[in-house]
């Protein structure tokens, strides 16, 4: 095996027994590894312990050791040792390079490990790298190559590029720098370059890498490793199909970390997604947590109704979830529960069954160019998910533990008893009536001095949280592998209430040939997730003197609720088990073999699949014993698969100065789903309620669909000099939701960037710019996201029951075999600005969003036969707007750091153009100019302090409110509540091994209230009321802000929640976040064995800022369940 | 492996991939669906389709779809025959109170939308036997006749109803969606062919239902047809439709009380299958929803009003009324059908079908018809006393014309009472609606007596206008 020229290498640690940390860090192939010196077996021993841990986040860890130093030519591996004894760093070296080195006199007291290397390095023909706690040494690139008598004709230079951990970089540019030709590496990392001059410089870049230049000098043989880039701009990030770093990418590419993902102590990745990427906008359906999320990208672009979710691609896998049967409402999808029974979180996410802790990174594309070449399927935007991979390096073991305590962040300002019963006899007495027996028992029939606390009593609650995450990973230049497992489990904070469990476990392995052009993966993440829940049972408006829930016996109280037991039924979901468990995976094996030098023939093969299976029992015990109750129960299943498999060829060529970068590929998805549910009714008895055989009548339905798709696509990129950059993608789209003739669309997009700050006269003007790129983009994507089928006229069979023994089939809607592809235009505009040596990095963006040829489902007059027709709608809807981030290192010294990053994205959404808008279904619902998000409401004008009552107004004064929205007489005015801006802001300070970091979340929205259930006064399912309304109109001649109490509710009672009134300023900044992390200095842990410690405290959702004087402004319907605030503590260690 | 092989199986590879696009995009339907192409290719599925329009009618949705107990439960309140014991939900409280709102749910959801949805349904079957070529004319004509008893039967609701109505008889909904309304005369025109044409195309035994009355034969489109004369005023065609019915020897008055209501009676023209493996078990939807022989208040009752109407000694107050004691008042309800929630068992034998037509309808009309020509009084009062006589009354003898078509009036309201809509439909049809229901209904307008259009057809619909009086 060649390393490092011709002679068998060693690389060689500098050791001790003091040995700390980090060679894992720099990944060095545990093969070459050999441990020199005495005592190995013991420093063996102790060593594997520590280096396993390495790859905890300890790269703050200080240089803060003093060296004290005093040597006389002493040869350089000497003085190696002696910095290792006293400071822990370690050096990593190869024999042959200091061949060449100088013997070292130095005497140092007390200095810094910079000014000791500084000395020792001064006339070496050597070199050093600070990465973490090593050291790397190599030669200075101008001695790093040798004359080779046997090497081939003069001027002819054969050469190899690898990183710091020896694995060859294929693909990388070799530039000979003066007449900018050049070519690029094989697959072991080789080139050869021929009539090159003596002083001829090479150029040698890689993404992702630090670009080294290396003067020929009639050397025949070199080797270059090249470093991992650093900063931020240089890092790789994901693209589709592909790496690029944020330097030279043409397209929008925004990443989440695994830092930022790991603070958030919640089950869904997605709940930590808020915040984190400017115009993506994340919201939960309901408090659940197995409850799905709409994420919409750059506002809302369609007037359908149909979920216009993102594609999530988990490691080169579409997550497809069709929507076959539940959706309510805009973009919000049931999630894997399709089979219309969709228990009480009313869906379950799909990336729920997703462990957020096995996430590397997560990747949002936005605008055209990013997203194009996933075609139609990325109009939406796209979000890549990558898992953590395994690495080479010696075997580490990871683990990680914390737990916590959620509760509730606060409670409404209800009436209590004294309150109630006052207000409820205000109103009888203002309406001229007396308490009735019949139907004002709450006053006659029940006690009222009695008082309950229904909050307490519902959700007072406190919610706990576990988790545990373990793995090993490691491996060589051939194999590399990770393995884990991760274990949570949460409670909410219902007083009744079911947890949440996830079990899952990872692995990756990769595999590459001995000559480095095969190479073969498999990634493979497969998860257990039991979700047990209840309906929230009762509300907290129950009328505060109500009887106990609980009668003596402990059974539910139906007698004492009497004369209206019914109003108890809430409360018999205590006892009405749902649970939901679902099995997930999702595996990719790829292979990649490199035919020739820069091209490369890959092809992905993917699969994922979920089952998930539920069961929701009503006993008898639940019901009323006064009706004669049987049990029932209902079982359900939903089964998908999710295949794919993409091809492709990538060809890269270097002209020089111009690196052309082409792929050219096929996808072909197929996608199925089913569900089922079985209701089974009849029990006589609870005890074989869990047993669907039991039932006396079974009813059963079941949904089904298949999805396929299918594209063709190329991507061509163009980088000169890494100054001007053009990248060109088109691709061939098929999808199986349209019908013959209408199947394929043509898609593509274009993306350019500029670097002017690559040049020198940037460079020499204007240096405190240290980076500047000017880029912009147009695409054209297409969207089927209609539903499947739609094209297709069918009848539904056995979805209702026999008639006379016969199957009965029953139309199921209108089909309509001209629909065809949505189109999407995106247009973007953006500088990407690095200052001060890029410690701090901009980006702002402007895009325009335009989409046409809507895909919609048509609401139609029912006398048709059916309420609404998938349909192209030439309607065009606009979203505009403008994105800024910022990432500043604001102290970056070896004790001290303070970063911080802010995002924010503002978006304006525009109806566009509408033909015939007045005429159509969705006059009254929108309006030309305006945004879809607008709802209609009297403008409400206050409490008339004659009469008590509410007022409106009266736009044409003829005494008639009119509440008809296509009406042009109408009194409505429109508000609208589509978000105007959103962001976050992270700010992070460390000290030492102290880290505390806060992330703020901010909105900017306007909300609706509900304000009551019932009229003030009114006796319903849940007529207790705010304290608020006590500010209400008693005698004429009040001004008050409510109305009168009232049992006999107007018109105008009724119009209050309708009106104006109960739309309020719900803008919000919340502190989403905080983080205190400890990690524990390596002299204290070092003789546990450990190799890393870390102790850390979290805590979510900690306060919010609002004008919204309730509890909070994502719970502004009086009664419902605020957010919850969880505490979590943890610790992490490695070994 | 030699480089040259390999890198011409990769490309091979790429190349078979990409071109078959175009097939790998096939997909086959949802397993529980087949398309309408199938549906209509044999009579097998056909018959299908058929069984489909009639569990719709009693199996789909909410138990107060239209002609699953809904014409009986909302036009009971509507009228001066049922009341809701609880008060709490608003948009019924607007048919008792005869305050409907345009935004009215129910309207919506169980009248209007549901009744066009027969409609469609009875379009899609109509359109699809006249274009399939695999379903012989004997077994097309049949259900084409079945087909087309619905489409009139939903258009007989509808006109009465909410008056002038859209006429649909296609199922393209591009042309449809604007749809404006036609005069009552053509939707009426439209009930009468195809009445007549059913009449025609349909057997005149039960054999299509295997000797059960529970799918339309002539005798049934007849028996529809009578009442649509008779609310014509065509007076001679409501006598001789509603004689032959009278005459055909097919049917019988069923002289106990307590079996007029059992699946097959003598007296069923027509009656809809129950199926007990469905949520409300052995029980017809009426029968759910009114009885109730437990110590909990009854979700209707029937009106104080209508208990009044009947004699002493009227066996049908025996017979059809039940009362549940609650907190100390007994509240009486409609007892025709027998079983309710209590007594429903899943799964079970059923006994009771859910009655459409029957015998005693016709006596009424056939009577009624009589009366209003002035021809034959004598035969009309012979036909009530027939009625009379099985509710244990005693027969009536020389009424002058006004006093036998009072006496029709008032054994309509007492036999057919809590039966598909017949007290609201009588009081609008005969005038009395403006006389009867003021006293009794504090709210009432005159202009109640036809529904709102619903708003959201309104807005989704540009070409329809609503009823006058509503906003």
């Amino acid at each position: 095996m060649r390393f490092f020229g011709n002679t068998s290498p060693t690389l060689r640690f500098s050791n001790s027994a003091a040995l700390r940390l980090g060679i894992c860090v720099t990944g060095s192939p545990v093969l070459f590894l050999q441990i020199v010196k005495s005592k190995i077996l013991r420093v063996v021993k102790l060593t594997v312990t520590l280096m396993l841990a390495a790859c905890l986040h300890l790269s703050a860890n200080s240089y803060s050791q003093k060296i004290t130093l005093d040597e006389k030519n002493a040869p350089i591996e000497k003085i190696f040792r002696a910095i290792n004894q006293q400071t822990g760093f370690q050096f990593l070296y190869n024999d042959e390079a200091l061949k060449g080195a100088q013997e070292v006199t130095i005497k140092v007291t007390d200095a810094s490990l910079e000014d000791v290397l500084k000395i020792c390095f001064s006339n070496q023909p050597l070199q050093y790298i600070i990465q973490n706690n090593a050291i790397i040494v190599k030669q200075k690139t101008e001695t790093r190559a040798s004359n080779n008598a046997d090497s081939g004709p003069p001027g002819e230079l054969h050469g190899r590029v690898t990183n710091t951990n020896g694995e060859p970089l294929a693909g990388a540019n070799v530039v000979i720098q003066k007449t900018n030709k050049g070519t690029i590496t094989n697959a072991k990392g080789e080139f050869t370059l021929s009539n090159l001059k003596e002083f001829d410089v090479l150029s040698i870049s890689f993404v992702g890498y630090q670009t080294e230049t290396f003067p020929v000098k009639g050397k025949t043989n070199a080797e270059i490793i090249l470093e991992v880039a650093k900063d931020e701009l240089d890092k790789v990030v994901v693209q589709a199909y592909g790496t690029t770093t944020q330097r030279l990418a043409t397209g929008n590419i925004a990443t989440v970390t695994k830092e930022q993902i790991e603070k958030h102590p919640v089950m869904n990745v997605l709940s930590a997604l808020e915040g984190q990427v400017p115009g993506v906008v994340v919201m939960q359906k309901n408090g659940y947590s197995s409850a799905n999320f709409s994420v919409e990208i750059r506002g809302r672009s369609v007037l359908s109704n149909f979920p216009a979710d993102p594609l999530y691609i988990i490691d080169g896998v579409p997550l497809t979830v069709l929507t076959l049967n539940a959706y309510d409402g805009y973009g919000n999808s049931s999630g894997f529960l399709q089979n219309g029974f969709t228990g009480p979180a009313n869906g379950q996410s799909p990336l729920f069954s997703l462990d957020p802790d096995d996430i590397e990174s997560l990747t949002v594309l936005k605008d055209a160019d990013a997203t194009a070449i996933y075609g139609s399927r990325g109009a939406n935007g796209v979000i890549i998910i990558n898992t953590k991979k395994g690495k080479i390096g010696k075997t580490k073991f990871e683990m990680n533990f914390y737990a916590g305590a959620s509760v509730v962040t606060g409670r409404y300002n209800l009436m209590n008893t004294q309150e109630y019963v006052a207000m409820r006899r205000e109103a009888l007495k203002n309406d001229g009536l007396e308490p009735d027996p019949g139907t004002d028992y709450d006053l006659t029939t029940w006690d009222t001095t009695r008082y309950t606390d229904w909050q307490k009593e519902m959700w007072g609650g406190t919610g706990h949280t576990y988790d545990l995450q373990t793995s090993f990973s490691g491996g060589d230049r051939q194999t590399t592998f990770r393995i884990g497992g991760g274990y949570h489990r949460e409670t909410s904070i219902f007083t009744h209430g079911g947890a949440d469990q996830r079990a899952s476990v990872q692995f990756n392995i990769t595999h590459r040939s001995l000559n480095q052009r095969l190479e073969l993966s498999l990634t493979s993440a497969y998860s257990y997730v039991t979700s047990d829940m209840l309906e929230v049972s009762g509300s907290v408006l129950l009328p505060p003197n109500a009887p106990p829930v609980f009668d003596q016996r402990g059974f539910l109280n139906f007698d004492g609720w009497q004369p209206v037991p019914d109003l108890l039924l809430s409360f018999g979901s205590i006892f009405q088990p749902y649970t939901a468990k679902t099995n997930f995976q999702n595996s990719r094996f790829s292979l990649q073999y490199k035919i020739l030098k820069g091209l490369t023939f890959s092809t992905q093969l993917g699969y994922s699949s979920f089952a998930v299976s539920q069961k929701y029992l009503t006993p008898i015990i639940s019901q009323n014993p006064n009706y004669s109750p049987t049990g029932s129960n209902e079982f359900g299943n939903n089964n998908g698969y999710n295949a794919i498999v993409e091809p492709q060829l990538d060809y890269k060529l270097s002209l020089g100065k111009v690196n052309v970068s082409t792929l050219v590929g096929g996808s072909i998805q197929a996608v199925s789903q089913d569900g089922n549910v079985v209701f089974g009714s009849g029990y006589v008895n609870d005890n074989l309620l869990n047993s669907i055989a039991s039932a006396k009548v079974k009813n059963a339905s079941d949904v089904s669909g298949q999805y396929k798709y299918n594209a063709i696509f190329a991507r061509i990129n163009l980088n000169y000099n890494d100054a001007y950059i053009l990248n060109l993608s088109a691709r061939r789209d098929g999808s199986s939701r349209f019908g013959p003739g209408n199947q394929f669309g043509n898609f593509g997009a274009i993306g350019a960037a500029w670097i002017p700050s690559q040049y020198n006269w940037w460079k020499n003007n204007l240096a405190f710019v240290s980076f500047a790129k000017l880029r912009g983009s147009y695409g054209i994507t297409g969207s089927d996201q209609i539903g499947d089928y739609k094209y297709l006229s069918l009848w539904g069979a056995a979805t209702l029951l026999p008639y006379q023994n016969m199957p009965t089939y029953i139309p199921l809607g209108f089909a309509n075999p001209t629909l065809r592809w949505q189109s999407n235009q995106k247009l973007e505009l953006a500088v990407n600005l690095g200052f001060l040596r890029d410690r701090i990095v901009t980006e702002l963006a402007w895009y325009r969003n335009r989409c046409g040829n809507q895909l919609i489902t048509y609401p139609l007059p029912t006398l048709t036969g059916f309420n609404n027709v998938a349909q192209n709608w030439d309607a065009l809807v606009q979203n505009s707007g403008v994105e800024f981030t910022l990432t500043a290192k604001i102290i970056d010294k070896k004790d001290w750091q303070w970063t911080t990053s802010f995002n924010i994205g503002a978006n304006k959404n525009r109806l566009v153009s509408f033909p015939n808008l007045a005429l159509s279904s969705f006059a009254g619902q929108y309006a030309l100019g305006k945004s879809l998000s607008i709802s209609h409401y009297l403008h409400y004008t206050g409490v008339d302090p004659q009469t008590g009552q509410y007022t409106y107004l009266d736009k044409n004064h003829d005494g008639v409110l009119n509440t008809n929205t296509n009406d042009t007489a109408s009194d409505l005015i429109s508000q609208d509540f589509a978000i105007p801006f959103d962001g976050g802001f992270t700010t992070t300070v460390t000290y030492k091994s102290f880290q505390v970091s806060a992330f703020f979340a901010f909105r900017k929205q306007l909300i609706a209230v509900g304000l009551f259930s019932a009229p003030p006064g009114t006796l319903s399912s849940e007529p207790n009321q705010s304290r608020d309304v006590l500010d209400r109109w008693q005698k004429p001649g009040d001004h008050a802000r409510y109305a009168r109490f009232t049992t006999l509710p107007q018109e105008s009672d009724n119009f209050f929640s309708e009106s104006d009134a109960t739309v309020t300023d719900g803008s919000y900044v919340r502190l989403r976040n905080i983080s205190l992390t400890y990690d524990v200095p390596n002299k204290i842990i070092k003789k546990s064995g450990l190799g890393n410690l870390r102790i850390y405290a979290r805590g979510e959702n900690l306060f919010v800022i609002s004008k919204y004087k309730g509890l909070d402004p994502e719970a502004a319907n009086v009664g419902f369940l605020p957010p919850s605030r969880i505490f979590t503590c943890g610790i992490q260690f490695t070994f | 492996m030699d480089r040259g092989i390999l890198q011409t199986r990769f490309f091979m590879l790429l190349c078979i991939i990409i071109p078959g696009c175009k097939k790998q995009l096939s997909i086959h339907p949802p397993y529980s669906a087949i398309t309408t192409a199938q549906v209509f290719a044999d009579s097998a599925d056909a018959e299908s389709a058929l069984s489909g329009m009639y569990s719709s009618q009693i199996n789909r949705g909410s138990i107060n779809q239209w002609g699953g107990g809904g014409m009986t439960v909302y036009l009971g309140l509507s009228a001066d025959e049922l009341v809701s014991f609880s008060q709490a939900d608003a948009q019924l409280m607007q048919f008792y109170n005869n305050n409907l709102q345009v935004d009215n749910g129910y309207i919506f959801n169980n009248f209007w939308r549901g009744i066009y949805f027969t409609i469609y349904q009875a379009n899609a079957i109509i359109t699809g036997l006249n274009t399939s070529t695999g379903i012989n004319q004997s077994a097309k004509d049949e259900m084409m006749g079945e087909a087309k008893f619905f489409r009139a039967l939903s258009y007989f609701s509808l006109v009465n109803l909410f008056g002038d109505v859209p006429i649909i008889t296609s199922t393209d909904y591009q042309k449809n969606q604007t749809a404006a309304r036609s005069g009552k005369s053509d939707v009426y025109k439209l009930i009468m062919d195809d009445l007549t044409d059913a009449q025609s195309k349909l057997p005149d035994d039960y054999s299509v239902g295997g000797g059960e009355k529970i799918r339309v034969n002539k005798w049934g489109a007849t028996a529809l047809l009578a009442r649509v004369y008779l609310y014509q005023e065509r007076w001679p065609e409501a006598e001789a439709a509603s004689n032959s019915i009278i005459s055909s020897g097919q049917f019988s008055l069923t002289q106990d009380l307590n079996q007029v209501f059992l699946k097959n009676s003598t007296e069923a023209i027509l009656q809809f299958q129950v199926n007990s493996s469905g949520g409300i078990g052995t029980a017809t939807p009426e029968g759910y929803r009114f009885v109730f022989n437990t110590p909990k208040p009854p979700i209707f009752y029937l009106n104080p009003s209508l208990q009044n109407e009947f004699d002493s000694a009227d066996l049908r107050k025996s017979a059809w009324f039940d009362s549940t004691v609650y907190r100390g008042k007994a509240y009486y309800f409609p007892y025709k059908y027998k079983i309710g929630s209590a007594e429903t068992e899943p799964g079970g034998d059923v006994s009771e079908y859910y009655m459409v037509l029957r015998l005693a309808e016709q006596y009424l009309i056939h009577a009624e018809a009589k009366a209003r020509q002035n021809s034959d009084l004598a035969g009309a009062v012979a036909d009530l006393n027939l009625i009379r006589a099985r509710a244990g009354l005693d027969s009536l003898v020389n009424l002058s014309q006004t006093e036998v078509l009072d006496a029709v009036a008032r054994e309509r309201k007492c036999e057919l009472f809590a039966e598909w809509g017949h007290r609201w439909f009588d009081l609008i049809r005969t005038g009395q609606a403006n006389t009867v229901l003021p006293a009794l209904k504090p709210q009432w307008q005159s202009m109640q007596q036809l529904f709102p259009v619903p708003a959201l057809e309104l807005k989704y619909d540009p070409n329809l206008t609503q009823n006058q009086g509503y906003p």
